[in-house]
This record gives structure tokens, C-alpha cells and sequence, in this order.
């Protein structure tokens, strides 16, 4: 009880009293971006920003929040009218819980000539416009508009000792499969304990034959929905009547525990968005999902599967409701929005000089597609080698991709209960029967809640 | 009596015995903040063995350079010490008097209703309280405010401190104060001058605790905190979501160990305030 | 005792009944209001009165008594152990030859440790660092000892486990604190007039010293309970509630509900649902425990 013991707090209040007189000498402020995680990031940060700042002395504050948090916080700062983000990125799947607080964007696409043409009608359906909340306006531009697509270890595909194993077991050439029981074939089939080899090089740790990052509850629900959607089935029709009852997703559901259970590297379960492609990355996956936003973990520079990968469309579920020749996930990715403020012109025109005026120079850094000219530009298919297998298996995905239905209740009927559905049927937590009443339940209450039914 | 066993070697058994208990205690305690350091330190691969995180060979600063630059430590630095200072202050100047006024209260009932009630805050789960507090916070125009942060830190944190103060407050003999109002001390001084320096120990301690409490909390400041009231529990997150290239487990741990850090240093050299605080308080057996 | 009359000992106390009440309150009781309503995150203009519809929906839903599960295992496994642990460390510490020592000190801030380690690198660390199966700190150790370690947060059986050790290494610091310095309080002549009766060591332990410290084993106890009760940061980061639902306690049942579902009524009606189930213990509790008897 000497009298120094006063001091901690003491001096604790002193610092309190100074550090705020500091805090009020902040920096004025022009624009605020709410930002997504991704490639695009770094990119930003050291070279967009400063030049745009340097050219226009337009202050930005750009906010990278962490991917389920982005739309939490557009959401409670439109909520509160704060004002508070000019721009913000935007998800089809969230665009309907804020979008009365959205800048409708054709006054400004035609006062500035912003040249919508470079965008495809698949992806202004599904980015750029919504239909049901906003008819008949823009209300976003499209920045990185992308769907799954299925890739593998082109250098082991090769390797004659494979080909020879994989012919004798299955009596056909080993290849990009075909069909959804194709790819759990070769995922077994490259499936293999330490110790073996593959393609001729003996294994030092397991190696596991095919992946996606499924940690409940976002994580298994963007990966199992690539299933659902390749079965044929919507989700619901224009009369709201589901076709997730449909026996065909018991069928799906069956498949997708077994190929986890078979050949997916158990921590996948504990995985995020994108992070197996790490794990592709250390040579322990043959085979896997590919975000094409997460390319660059394995073709980089350093990685060390750099060009040994190559790139399919998923492939077919035999028997969907669609007669789809491919699979297909749904068209995720985003686009960036701007919020009705009173700096909407001056955010406007960032975009327009980042996506139209840097168009190239953007991709070239990012490796985000969007725009028809990115995809042609002859720099831009040489910036990269694997772009030649990869380029292609995207666009012609791309063209099968499911545009997502423009109701803002798509997260509460489709994504959520969707994820839960496929991990409750994982671990026999709920019988399948007794998982699929509860999802077709849910989204029939929640239709007839919001009226449409 | 196995348990009695197991005593007799823990606390009745030779010194040595007992080093190695608590060396193996402390191990646990430090191992994991040991591996985030050392893999800090490291290329930002997200597989690497004990061993090789362990390893003092290819080192690298590229994670620290990063948090620094993208990651803009110095700036949620700043705030968060700005918050944790001005949640430590606000949350003495409210949470002493009430803990000093609660054992003051004559009826044991109403004590024990305000007790219980200052504890019921406890309970609920914060997430759903975040929503409706920041459109609360907005109505007033305290929304994305350090203000904000602070005065719901001050909330969340007053059921611990004032218990813990209640128990220093208690311990005081009756005799003492009423010796000071002989004197003719008012009933304030006998609070300022008789009481508070006898329970200092304590009010370190809970200084110190409400401290580092504020300074770890995440749900409120990331809720409350527009960009500029930000502490580093919300900036780290940037890098936790695995979406960037590569998703940057390096530079997570760069920015944890510089989180961290800090407030590992504070505890070292507070530490004896933290030890003779609830020492010198816990007189109330 | 004469000014004591003019003493008014709410004058102390209001400041902070206020403070809390206004700050807590207003969204306590909006929270309280949305939980008799439905209302969606997509439409929060459309709130549409509901009564006791969400309580009952959810006392019917099979899941939430699986999460009601997890959660009783998940507050008690941590309460427990990191009393348990506490009390273990603490009193080694305060054994003769130990306390006051520059090592005791030494021990003491190292202790401390993981009470300040923030729970979004706690989760990090516990998932890539600790727990990993293959590349993890405990399975390397248990491996040394020539034991296959377990798949921890990847396997139904075990998930759960790795997700209380790690909370409640989180959480034992305190426990250690608090209980090093009430044992302090146990007066010498006490423990060396037992020992002369021949009660030492456990005896001694159990009889004496515990007894003791009796209301601070309550008080953390206590804090123990309600704060892993509705721990959510260092769950949702480890497992995410999975694997399946072997870890989905209620506050991230609550998450779910209000954030990913978008079920703002419902998941206001679990945390009232989970405010009565814990005041109900707590009262209970403290009722046993004696622990609002302060003050004389």
C-alpha cells in the first residue's frame, strides 16, 4: 500500500487525456470504400489508390473488411442513415437487405459515357441490375463475376506410370472428368498414403485426391452448392414452388459425403473459403475446387505448382433436371456499388477510371476478370501461361453458371440452410429425409412471409 | 484418496518437484504465443511442422513489413489505446464508488437485487446486442464513435469490476471508517480519503484488468467503430478471412504477436501491482 | 454512527445503475421486443408481432436441444477444469519455499499469458498451430510419447474436447490470480496449528485453506460459467460449430439464426431463452454459494 501503487492509473489517465488530443488531428476525408478480401487488394492499396489520389486529390479511405463482415457493416451503417461508406462491394446473394440505400447509376452512366457494352448480359443480369428490387436500373459494376471450376495436377494426369494405373483400374485413359462420378473416381484413385508414390516421386505425407475448403457453416455451403445446382436444380421457380424436395438431392447429398469422406484431406473441414488451395499448393491435393479469385495460390510466383496445373469445367451429373452438359455452380464473385451520398459523382468516377481507363492495367495486376476487352487483350492472355487452359475452361463454365434469383431472401432459403442441410446429412446428425423436410419447410415459410406465395 | 496422493506430490512433495509443475504450466501457457512468434518470423506457408516452425533458420521480416504497411498497425494502435486508456478511466470513476455504495446499502435485499442485477448484464450473449445498441448509439450520434466503444466497454465490463471491488470494500473493518467519522470526516471523505487508499491494491488490479479486457475485446469495437475509432483486434481481421492470395497466415501471426506482444510487456511490468492488489484485497475470507 | 444518517449510499451507487441501464438497457429491451416479432434482416421495416411464436418454435426444434447439449458441456467443461486447474496452480504457487519468490513473480506473469492473448489469434493458433492434426503442437508432443494423437477439432469425438482445453486455457489465468492472492489471506498460525494436530498437506488443504477461500472460488466460478456460457469468438474460429454440430453452442446457434439465416426474432428469442437459463443457474447458484452475503 505505498503510495507509488497510485501511479499506473494515474499515469494511465494522463496518457487517455493525450492520446485523445491526438485523436481529434485525424486527416480530412473524400471517399470511403467498404472492400472485400482478395488479390485485388494489394493492387489497391499500392498503386490504384496513390495514383488516383496523386492525379485527382480525391482522399480515399478504403476499409478491407473480412468477407462475411463486408455486407454486416454496409448493412448497419445504411440502417443508421450514416452516410458513412460511398462505396461498397457487393455479392448478388447480398444486395437485397440494403438495397434502398443504393445509387441507381444511369444518370451517371450516361452523363460520364461509361460503355456498358464490355459487360456480358449474364453478368449485368447478375451483378448489375436486380430486377425484383430495383427494375430496370444499374446499381453496381461488375468487377470480378466468377464460378467454380474443377482443376488438377496436369503433370501427374501425364505421367505414363498414372495413366497406365488409372486405364488398368478403371479401363478408361486418365482425363478431366466427365461426370461427377469420374472426379470421385480419380479422386480415389489418387488417394494415397505416405509412403507411396505418384507420378514416380515417393510421398513423404498423404496425399488426398479431391477438395474444397468446408468449414461449417459458410465454407460447406458455397461448396455443396456447386452439387445442388449441377443436380439441375434452381432452388425455386417463378411461382416459388421449390424443387429442393426433388429425391435427386438425396442422390447428391449421398455422393458428396462420400467423396469428403473418401478423398477429402480431413481438415478441410476446418477450412475457410480458398484455403485448400494451399494445401494444392504444397503438392498434397491432385485434384480441386477452383475459385478463380484463389488462382493465383498455385500459379503464382513461388508456388510451387506454377504451370503444372491445368484447368476443366465441372463436370456432369448423368440424369439432372436441366439435361445441363456440364455441372455448374452458382455465378458468385462481385461487383462494387455505390451508396446514395452526396459523393456519388466523385465515386462514380473512380470506377469508371479504375474499370474503364485502367481496364487493362487492373487485370494485368489482379488477375480479375469482368470486361470482354480483358478477355481478348492480347497482353493480358500473355501475362500469364496457364491462362491458356484456364481462360477457357472459366468462360465456357461461365456460361452454364447460375445466375442467382434476385430475391434478397436467397441467403435465408438457399446458402444457410443449404450448408446446414449438407452437414447435417455429413454426420447423420438428422436423417436425409428428415434434413430435406427442413430446408423445404424453411423456404416455404419464408415465401410465404414475404408474401410471394 | 487418490486426490490426497496426488496433493501429497504437488504440494507436500520436494521442491524440485513442484518447479517442475509449474515450469510445465508455464510451457502450456506460452507454448502456442512461442510457435505464433517463430512462424511470424517464417515465410508465410501455412503447413509447417513443430520443428520447422521452431527452427531458427529462414528468418524473414516480410510479415512484419506487411502488417505495418497494409496492415496500418500504428493507426489501430493508436485507437486501441485510446480505448482501453479511456475504458480503464471511465470504468474506475463509475464502477468504485458503486462497488463502495452497494456494501453501504443498509437492506440486504436491495443489496443483493443490485448485486444480481449488475451480474444479470452477464448473460446474454453480446452478438445480439451489438445490432440494436449501434442503431441506439446512431440515434444519439455517437455511432462509429471511440465514445461508443468506450461507454459499451464500460457496460460489459462493470459486472467484473464491481464484484471484484465489492470484495475489497467488504474486506474493510467497520471500525476503521468509523473511527474517520469521529473525527468528523463527511461521508464523502471518508470514501476519498479513509477508503480508497486502503483498497488502492485493488483498484490497480481492476485498472490493469479493465486494461487488458478493453484492450482483447472485438464484437463491440467492430459493431460500434467506424475506420477511424478502430483497435487492432478489428485490424488483424483484414488478414484472418483466408481470401487473399494465399491466404496469410504469416502476416496473422506477425499482427497477433504484435497485438500480443504489448500487452504481454504491460503485464510483466504491472504484473506486481496485478499480484499485491489481489493480495492485499482479498482479505474477505 | 451519527452522520452515517446523513449518508446516502445511492448517491454511489446510481452513476453506475444508470450508466448500465441506459447503455444495456435500451438494446436489452429492443432485443427483448424483436424476439416476440418476426423480423428479417432483409426487411426490418416489416415487423410483424408474433407473441411467444420464436419461443415455441425453437423448444420444438430437435437441434436446439443438441445445442442446449453442447452448450451445458462446453460452460461446465470449462468451468471445471479451469477451477480446477486454477486452484491446482495457484496453491502450488502458494506452497512454502515458492510464494513471494522472484520466481513465484517470474511464474506469475508468464501465467498471464493467455488471458491476454485476443481471441481472433487464440482461434488462429488453436486451429493452424495446436490442433492441427499433422502439423500440430500437441499431436508433436503426444507423438514423442509414441502416441497417435487424435484428429481433435476435426473429429466428432474430440472436437468438443480441444475446444474446451483451449477455452479454458483461455480462461484458468484469472482462476490462478485470484486464488494465489486469497490463499495468501490464510493466515500462517492457522495452517501451523493444523499441522501441529497433525492435519497437514490434504488435510490441511481441504479443511483450512478451501473453506477459506470460499467465496472467491464461488465469484470466479461464477464468472467462469457466464462467460463461457455464452463464449463465441474462440468457438466460431476453432470449429465453426462443426464438426456436424458436435460444437454448435447457443451463441453460435444465436449467429447463425440472426446473422447468416436472417432471423432477427428468432435469434433474440434464443438469447432470452439462454438470459432465463443462466440467471435460473446463476440464481440458484448464488443462492448455495451465498454469494450476495457481502458487505458484512
Amino acid at each position: 500500500m505505498k503510495p507509488s501503487t497510485h501511479r499506473p492509473w494515474l499515469r494511465a489517465l494522463v496518457a487517455a487525456l493525450l492520446l485523445g488530443l491526438l485523436a481529434t488531428a485525424s486527416a480530412q476525408v473524400t471517399l470511403r470504400i467498404a472492400e472485400h478480401p482478395g488479390s485485388h487488394v494489394a493492387p489497391m492499396e499500392e498503386y490504384f489508390i496513390p495514383l488516383y489520389e496523386e492525379l485527382t486529390g480525391v482522399n480515399i479511405v478504403y476499409e478491407v473488411l473480412p468477407a462475411d463482415q463486408v455486407w454486416q457493416k454496409q448493412q448497419l451503417e445504411a440502417q443508421a442513415n450514416s452516410n458513412y461508406y460511398d462505396i461498397g462491394y457487393h455479392s448478388p446473394g447480398w444486395f437485397g437487405y440494403y438495397h434502398e440505400k443504393v445509387a441507381g447509376l444511369d444518370d451517371l452512366i450516361e452523363e460520364f459515357g461509361f460503355d456498358l457494352s464490355q459487360y456480358s448480359d449474364a453478368v449485368q443480369a447478375s451483378h448489375m441490375r436486380n430486377e425484383l428490387l430495383r427494375p430496370g436500373e444499374i446499381i453496381a459494376i461488375a468487377r470480378n463475376p466468377q464460378t467454380p471450376i474443377y482443376s488438377y495436377r496436369a503433370d501427374w494426369f501425364a505421367h505414363p506410370d498414372e495413366q497406365a494405373a488409372f486405364q488398368a483400374a478403371y479401363g478408361r485413359p486418365l482425363a478431366a472428368p466427365a461426370t461427377w462420378e469420374e472426379l470421385y473416381d480419380i479422386a480415389v484413385f489418387f488417394t494415397r498414403p505416405a509412403g507411396a508414390t505418384v507420378a514416380g516421386e515417393t510421398l513423404a505425407q498423404p496425399l488426398f485426391g479431391y477438395s474444397a475448403s468446408i468449414k461449417p457453416p459458410g465454407g460447406m455451403a458455397r461448396a455443396f452448392l456447386a452439387i445442388v445446382y449441377s443436380l439441375g436444380l434452381d432452388g425455386w421457380d417463378e411461382n416459388y414452388d421449390s424443387d429442393l424436395s426433388d429425391p435427386i438431392l438425396l442422390e447428391g447429398a449421398a455422393y458428396w459425403k462420400r467423396l469428403i469422406q473418401d478423398t477429402f484431406p480431413p481438415q478441410a473441414q476446418t477450412w475457410d473459403f480458398l484455403e485448400h488451395l494451399s494445401f494444392m499448393r504444397e503438392g498434397r491435393l491432385a485434384t480441386a475446387e477452383m475459385w478463380p479469385e484463389g488462382v493465383l495460390t498455385v500459379e503464382g510466383d513461388g508456388a510451387p505448382t506454377a504451370g503444372k496445373l491445368a484447368y476443366a469445367p465441372l463436370p456432369q451429373w448423368p440424369g439432372n433436371r436441366k439435361d445441363l452438359p456440364i455441372g455448374r455452380s452458382f455465378l458468385g464473385g462481385g461487383g462494387v456499388l455505390i451508396f446514395d451520398t452526396p459523393n456519388k459523382a466523385e465515386a462514380f468516377k473512380f470506377l469508371q477510371w479504375l474499370f474503364e481507363e485502367q481496364s487493362k492495367e487492373f487485370n494485368l495486376r489482379t488477375a480479375m476478370f469482368s470486361r470482354a476487352d480483358q478477355f481478348t487483350d492480347p497482353d493480358v492472355l500473355a501475362s500469364y501461361d496457364f491462362y491458356e487452359t484456364f481462360l477457357p475452361a472459366w468462360q465456357e463454365q461461365t456460361t452454364y453458371a447460375f445466375p442467382r434469383q434476385y430475391e434478397a431472401e436467397w441467403g435465408a432459403v438457399m446458402y444457410t440452410p443449404v450448408g446446414e442441410f449438407a452437414n447435417d446429412v455429413l454426420y447423420d446428425t438428422l436423417t436425409p429425409e428428415q434434413s430435406q423436410r427442413r430446408l423445404v419447410d424453411n423456404m416455404e415459410r419464408i415465401f410465404d412471409e414475404s408474401g410471394y406465395r | 484418496m487418490r486426490s490426497a496422493r496426488a496433493y501429497k506430490w504437488l504440494g507436500g512433495g520436494g521442491l524440485a518437484l513442484r518447479y517442475l509443475f509449474l515450469i510445465a504450466w508455464m510451457l502450456i501457457c506460452i507454448m502456442p504465443v512461442v510457435l505464433l512468434l517463430m512462424g511470424s518470423l517464417k515465410d508465410t506457408a501455412l503447413f509447417q511442422s513443430v520443428p520447422q516452425i521452431l527452427s531458427f533458420s529462414g528468418f524473414t521480416l516480410d510479415n512484419y513489413t506487411q502488417s505495418f504497411q497494409q496492415g496500418n498497425y500504428l493507426h489501430f494502435l493508436r485507437n486501441s489505446l485510446i480505448i482501453s486508456f479511456s475504458a480503464l478511466a471511465v470504468v474506475l470513476v463509475v464502477c468504485t464508488p458503486m462497488a463502495y455504495g452497494i456494501t453501504k446499502l443498509a437492506s440486504p435485499k436491495t443489496r443483493n437485487l443490485i448485486v444480481f442485477s449488475v451480474l444479470a448484464t452477464r448473460f446474454l450473449p453480446y452478438v445480439v446486442l451489438a445490432l440494436p445498441m449501434y442503431l441506439f448509439f446512431a440515434r444519439i450520434g455517437l455511432q462509429g464513435t471511440i465514445v461508443g466503444v468506450v461507454l459499451a466497454h464500460l457496460a460489459m465490463q462493470m459486472p467484473f469490476i464491481v464484484w471484484l471491488m465489492l470484495g475489497f470494500f467488504a474486506g474493510i473493518p467497520h471500525e476503521v471508517e468509523e473511527a474517520a467519522v469521529i473525527d468528523g470526516a463527511s461521508p464523502f471523505g471518508v470514501f476519498w480519503r479513509i477508503c480508497l487508499p486502503m483498497v488502492l491494491p485493488g483498484l490497480n488490479a481492476s485498472a490493469i484488468l479493465a486494461f487488458i479486457i478493453s484492450y482483447n475485446e472485438f464484437l463491440f469495437a467492430f459493431f460500434l467503430a467506424g475506420y477511424d475509432a478502430q483497435p487492432l483486434t478489428v485490424g488483424i481481421t483484414r488478414f484472418v478471412g483466408g481470401a487473399d492470395v494465399g491466404a496469410q497466415y504469416g502476416v496473422v501471426a506477425a499482427y497477433g504477436t504484435l497485438i500480443i506482444l504489448p500487452i504481454i510487456i504491460f503485464a510483466l511490468i504491472v504484473n506486481r501491482y496485478i499480484v499485491s492488489g489481489m493480495t492485499a484485497g482479498a482479505v474477505k475470507g | 454512527m451519527s452522520s452515517r444518517r446523513h449518508f446516502n449510499p445511492w448517491a454511489f451507487v446510481l452513476p453506475g445503475v444508470i450508466a448500465g441501464g441506459v447503455i444495456l438497457g435500451v438494446p436489452v429491451v429492443q432485443a427483448l421486443w424483436t424476439s416476440l416479432h418476426r423480423l428479417r434482416l432483409y426487411r426490418l421495416h416489416d415487423q410483424v408481432w408474433v407473441g411467444l411464436d420464436n419461443y415455441l418454435r425453437l423448444w420444438q426444434d430437435p437441434l436446439f436441444h443438441l445445442s442446449i447439449r453442447s452448450t451445458v458441456v462446453f460452460t461446465l467443461g470449462c468451468t471445471v477444469l479451469s477451477v480446477i486447474a486454477g486452484l491446482a496452480v495457484a496453491s502450488v504457487m502458494s506452497t512454502r519455499g515458492i510464494r513471494g519468490t522472484t520466481a513465484a513473480r517470474f511464474f506469475m506473469a508468464f501465467y498471464l499469458v493467455p488471458f491476454v492473448a485476443t481471441q481472433v489469434v487464440v482461434g488462429m493458433m488453436g486451429r493452424l498451430y495446436v490442433w492441427e492434426p499433422e502439423y500440430g503442437l500437441v499431436n508433436y508432443v503426444l507423438a514423442a510419447f509414441g502416441i497417435d494423437g487424435p484428429m481433435w477439432l476435426i473429429s466428432q469425438d474430440t472436437a468438443m474436447w480441444a475446444t474446451i482445453i483451449t477455452n479454458t486455457w483461455r480462461l484458468t489465468p484469472l482462476a490462478v490470480l485470484i486464488f494465489y492472492a486469497a490463499l495468501a489471506t490464510v493466515p500462517e498460525e492457522l495452517l501451523e496449528s493444523a499441522e501441529v494436530d497433525g492435519a497437514g498437506g490434504w488435510k490441511a488443504f481441504v479443511q483450512i485453506k478451501l473453506p477459506m477461500i470460499r467465496y472467491h472460488i464461488g465469484f470466479i466460478a461464477l464468472i467462469q460459467l457466464t462467460s463461457a456460457f455464452r463464449e463465441f469468438d474462440t468457438v466460431f474460429a476453432l470449429t465453426g460449430g462443426g464438426p456436424g454440430r458436435a460444437t454448435n453452442v447457443l451463441s453460435l446457434l444465436v449467429y447463425n439464426e440472426g446473422i447468416s439465416a436472417a432471423n432477427l426474432g428468432m435469434a433474440n428469442a434464443i438469447s432470452f431463452t439462454m438470459l432465463i437459463i443462466v440467471a435460473v443457474i446463476s440464481l440458484i447458484y448464488m443462492r448455495l454459494a451465498r454469494l450476495g452475503e457481502l458487505g458484512q
